[in-house]
């Protein structure tokens, strides 16, 4: 399975509280340039990989993550987009 | 040199702060929350690890609610300016330190605010009065938690659980407190504070815990790394408050600071404190012509002597504690309210020790004798 998720945050604060609690859960995570097309709002975003938009958002809520928006990449012929989550 | 000046600034610093400082900037150096690669990743885990360490030390979940600043004075117009309106009653304490009284004098005049203070006779609160005045309905309590002129312990939780039942904010200056007596966030609306005093971290270092509760105005907006899109200050906290880039050589120096008072504990930091001073007090008081104007009782005292001497001008006396290579402070203290409560305005003030947890039983008995050598 080659799931891939970017999780976008309000602040920087919300941001490294979600990688401290990623860590910790072993997650496979980085910290990367939030891609242009998604968001111009914040530097970086998380990058997961291996667990779909619903596992996360449940670890998000359980571990009070303030994060702005999910979204699922769609690995396309050439290219990905990014497809948001409700 | 034997330092006793640690009520306006720590000396020495916690072990590894001034290596972390030097670290940071030869070998990191990025700005926080801006960018992800690795430098920059490393100066947004600074900030975000100091700050939940300071969320430990006042007891606290709510990290995002603690912000940084260059110091207590930045902090309180931050928390003053950001609540206060127009018309606003303000009650407050005959020791506050001028980083208190000035904004609430510019505001008195811009925003025709009035201020009323509790009062204090021989370090006893007139609670009687308190309960008048809070019956009074203030908008607003700001409290010093000690004094920085004589070491006064205010209760400051006491009075803070009694304006909170009359639904009244209150905002704790504790300056002269955090880093060795406990503060609880959740007895406060707003806690401000200094990186570089009793929490032994570099100077330029400080900050504020908001409450939820409370909303404030951004008084410097500004880049914050994050919405990045718009011209308007994000409203979440700690962006809101956090507008440029922050002291981050000074932050990553409190981060190791906050972990050594952490690791000792605010407890053994406090009792070597009161050690110190009692061993000063008991000596200042064997002295013929000198006259302490500090609580002497330990439970009262946060750890600053102030005194005078019926023989030699403070400037005297500090003259030669320079000499003999004793730091020390004379003069008003940046708290002439504090002075005119202690009847020391008129006179010019006091001369002031404050000793801190690096200093040693010996170095008191140096400063004391030098003391006792004058005025034999």
């Amino acid at each position: 399975m080659n799931l891939q998720i970017v999780i976008t945050f309000h602040s920087t604060h919300s941001a490294m509280a979600a990688e401290d609690i990623f860590k910790e859960l072993k997650l496979d995570f980085e910290l990367i340039p939030t891609p242009r097309e998604i968001s111009a709002e914040c530097g970086f975003a998380l990058l997961v990989r291996g667990l779909d938009t619903a596992k996360i958002k449940l670890i998000c809520n359980k571990n009070q993550i303030k994060y702005d928006n999910i979204y699922l990449i769609k690995f396309t012929d050439g290219g990905k987009e990014y497809e948001k989550s409700n | 040199m034997i330092y006793l000046d640690n009520a306006a600034t720590s000396f020495p610093k916690a072990p590894g702060v001034a290596d972390t400082v030097s670290r940071f900037i030869t070998d990191i150096g990025a700005n926080a929350g801006r960018s992800s690669y690795s430098t920059a990743r490393q100066s947004s885990r600074i900030i975000y690890q100091t700050r939940k360490l300071l969320a430990k030390l006042l007891n606290t979940d709510n990290s995002s609610n603690i912000c940084f600043t260059m110091n207590t004075t930045q902090a309180l117009n931050i928390a003053l300016k950001g609540i206060v309106k127009p018309g606003f009653k303000v009650l407050t304490s005959p020791f506050e330190h001028n980083s208190v009284m000035r904004p609430l004098r510019q505001l008195e005049s811009q925003m025709n605010i009035s201020l009323d203070f509790i009062k204090i006779i021989d370090y006893d609160i007139d609670w009687q009065h308190l309960l008048f005045q809070l019956e009074q309905k203030p908008d607003l309590l700001i409290l010093t938690a000690a004094s920085n002129v004589n070491g006064y312990l205010l209760p400051y939780n006491k009075i803070a659980r009694m304006a909170h039942k009359y639904d009244i904010p209150v905002i704790l200056d504790a300056a002269q407190v955090l880093g060795s007596n406990p503060v609880d966030a959740a007895d406060f609306d707003i806690i401000c504070f200094p990186g570089h005093k009793g929490l032994l971290g570099p100077m330029g270092t400080g900050g504020l815990y908001v409450s939820e509760e409370i909303e404030l105005l951004s008084l410097m907006p500004g880049g914050t790394g994050s919405r990045s899109s718009t011209e308007y200050q994000p409203d979440e906290m700690p962006d809101l408050l956090e507008g440029g880039t922050p002291n981050l050589p000074g932050l990553a120096g409190l981060q190791v600071s906050l972990q050594f008072i952490l690791d000792t504990g605010i407890d053994a930091i406090a009792a070597r404190k009161l050690q110190l001073t009692s061993q000063l007090l008991q000596e200042l008081a064997n002295i013929d012509d000198i006259i302490i104007h500090s609580p002497i009782d330990p439970n009262l005292q946060a750890g600053v002597v102030s005194f005078t001497s019926l023989r030699y001008s403070i400037s005297d006396l500090a003259w030669e504690l320079d000499k003999a290579d004793i730091a020390c402070r004379m003069g008003m203290h940046c708290a002439p309210a504090a002075h005119k409560q202690l009847g020391t305005y008129e006179q010019g003030g006091t001369l002031r020790l404050s000793p801190g947890y690096f200093n040693t039983a010996a170095e008191i008995d140096s400063a004391v004798k030098l003391l006792k050598d004058l005025h034999k």
